[in-house]
């Protein structure tokens, strides 16, 4: 059973905001990101039963969007609603969301916080070097001053996750050296 | 047209049976030619597009997270169809987003993209919307060379000019075997016709094949020879009973009067008196004269016309014979003339009367010579001259021949008249006395 996003319209507006055109400025970085964090959601396969009524986004540790989730979501109306939550990076057990995003403020607690997330099916985004490598699953990266993302497929298959092989082709595959459950 | 038209017949049928079939296989050939091109058209396109809308799904990811070089790798996988001679990805704002291939669309992305395909002259052109979950996130562009219609239509060329000749040659054979069915009677008809036009007998018959409207036109034909061979022989037939029967008229009118000059000779023996026995001998000779023509007429093969040399000849020792001057020579000579008997009676006459003219008073020592010339007139005259000449003692100078109350001259211009000729007279060495007639007038 293909499980898929119903997020068309906002997530056709949030690459409008990614793209750069001539009214607005160059999109920043967390712009960038915040739209990359949606769109991940179209490649990935949540397990049957997956509650998916609202795509649910926890950040961990300091916000860096800014209002980047507001600009986007303030302009679509009507569309797919996303919720924002900010789960606090000491107890994560009890946190259910779809997509767990770890800020780089986190750094430091890395382990800790990938450990907490066995617990159920989410995708867990690291927003500093080596996340992927370290257990996460995707990890952002700079490419030639583009931002490109590391995957650790072994980690997402570990998590009942199934990813798009579109989603693969994109990324740079990374491996965490074994089972380390 | 005119070489057509004098073409033979068989040649005809069989430039029809095949002019008939070619143009029947060129048609065909070119409907279907025209339907493969169609159709090879439409998969062309279906196919291109089928293969964009994969490529343009391989691409859905490098457009949402914006990595073209993915989308280029993905276009680079193009090579392995060498026809496709470029293509193009673009993102959502219409902007050049990965790129493939030797040549670019020169206009850049059309706008808006209708149709979605277009036949350059060498080359198919389509665009397709890359979309994901029903959002549109670019679109793809691909450009093929038509070679492969090309090749498909040269083939099918080649195809149809073998498949035209090989038509041509069975239809050929059969054609060269059936077109005797409709030759083989006309041709035997028109030897039959060649036959009958040889022999004049009509004892040809046509033979026939058949109950077409051929078998009906030799019936036809076959019909009317017997018809013609029929009237032929009642024709001849009658002529023949005809002519016997002109011939026992002519034989009867001659013998009549043969025994009318008789009477007249007996009744001359039974007169004393010189003139009277001269008068009934003239009479005896001009009826003489006649019953020479009846004679002559039944003689011929030809009824109706006179042979004129042989019948002078016998007048003029006829005549001679009966002024029993021995010494005179009378010379006809006379030209391979006939004429019909309307002309010979009065021509007969005329020499008659002149003869005998020449004859009674020309010679008083019994002696000399008369000519007696019939011949067709000088190069561009038409009509005889008739000349009796004689080189005795000329014509007093008292008489005048074209006043004269003499029986015989009154006749001579009488009869001239007849004839459409006139009567001259030259004094000179003798007497003679010349005609130019012309016998066609009279009949005209």
């Amino acid at each position: 059973m293909v499980q898929r996003l119903a997020m068309v319209g906002c997530l056709g507006l949030l690459l409008c905001a990614a793209e750069p055109s001539a009214a607005q400025d160059k999109p920043s970085e967390y712009q960038v990101k915040a739209a990359f964090l949606l769109n991940f959601a179209r490649f990935v396969e949540w397990p049957e039963g997956t509650n998916q009524d609202t795509l649910r986004i926890g950040i961990v540790g300091t916000d860096p969007f800014g209002d980047a989730f507001q600009t986007i979501l303030g302009q679509s109306p009507g569309g797919q609603p996303v919720q924002v939550m900010h789960p606090a990076a000491a107890d994560l057990s009890a946190v259910d969301c779809h997509i767990l995003f770890v800020s780089n403020s986190a750094s430091r607690e890395l382990d800790r916080i990938l450990l907490q997330t066995h617990h159920g099916p989410m995708l867990t985004v690291g927003d500093m070097d080596g996340f992927a490598r370290a257990g996460g699953m995707v990890g952002f990266i700079l490419r030639n001053n583009k931002i490109r993302f590391q995957i650790n497929s072994t980690a997402a298959t570990r998590a009942n996750l199934r990813l798009s092989a579109k989603l693969l082709r994109l990324a740079e595959i990374v491996d965490d050296g074994g089972d380390d459950r | 047209m005119t070489y057509l038209r004098n073409m033979s017949i068989r040649r005809k049928v069989l430039a029809v049976i095949m002019l008939t079939s070619s143009v029947a296989l060129l048609l065909a050939c070119g409907a279907f030619a025209a339907y493969d091109w169609l159709s090879t058209r439409e998969s062309l396109v279906h196919r291109l597009a089928t293969m964009a809308d994969v490529v343009g799904a391989n691409c859905t990811a490098a457009l949402i997270f914006d990595n073209a070089e993915d989308a280029q790798q993905t276009l680079a996988a193009l090579r392995a169809e060498p026809r496709i001679v470029a293509g193009d990805v673009y993102n959502r704002a219409g902007r050049a987003f990965a790129h493939y291939g030797r040549r670019s669309p020169s206009d850049g992305l059309p706008d808006p993209i209708l149709p979605d395909s277009r036949f350059g002259e060498d080359y198919l052109e389509v665009w397709r919307p890359i979309e994901l979950d029903g959002e549109r996130l670019g679109t793809i562009y691909l450009c093929s060379e038509l070679s492969e219609l090309e090749d498909r239509m040269a083939r099918y060329g080649q195809i149809a000019v073998v498949f035209l000749v090989a038509a041509s040659l069975v239809t050929l054979l059969i054609g060269w075997r059936l077109r005797a069915v409709i030759t083989e009677p006309i041709l035997r008809l028109q030897g039959a016709m060649q036959a009958v036009r040889d022999d004049p007998s009509y004892s040809v018959r046509a033979e026939k094949h058949g109950d077409d409207e051929l078998g009906q036109l030799v019936d036809g034909f076959n019909a009317m020879l017997t018809r013609i061979a029929d009237r032929d022989d009642a024709l001849r037939t009658s002529l023949e009973e005809k002519e016997v029967l002109l011939k026992e008229v002519h034989h009867r009118v001659k013998n009549n009067l043969q025994v009318l000059a008789s009477l007249l000779d007996l009744q001359a023996n039974n007169v004393t008196d010189a003139a009277t026995v001269e008068l009934l001998r003239e009479s005896r000779n001009r009826v003489r004269s006649m019953a020479l023509i009846h004679e002559h007429l039944y003689g011929t093969e030809e009824l109706g016309r006179i042979d004129l040399p042989d019948y002078v000849r016998d007048l003029c020792s006829s005549v001679a014979t009966s002024y029993g001057l021995n010494n005179v020579r009378v010379l006809p000579k006379v030209d391979d003339i006939a004429l019909d008997i309307d002309t010979a009676i009065p021509c007969g006459l005329i020499i008659n009367e002149l003869l005998s003219n020449a004859l009674k008073y020309a010679f008083p020592e019994g002696k000399g010579c008369v000519r007696i010339e019939v011949c067709r007139a000088p190069e561009g005259e038409l009509g005889y001259v008739m000349t009796v000449a004689d080189d005795g003692v000329g014509l007093p100078a008292s008489v005048d021949p074209a006043a004269s109350a003499s029986l015989g001259l009154q006749l001579v211009h009488a009869l001239a008249r007849q004839i459409h000729g006139a009567l001259t007279c030259d004094r000179q060495g003798g007497t003679t006395m010349r005609i130019h007639f012309n016998p066609l007038i009279a009949s005209g």
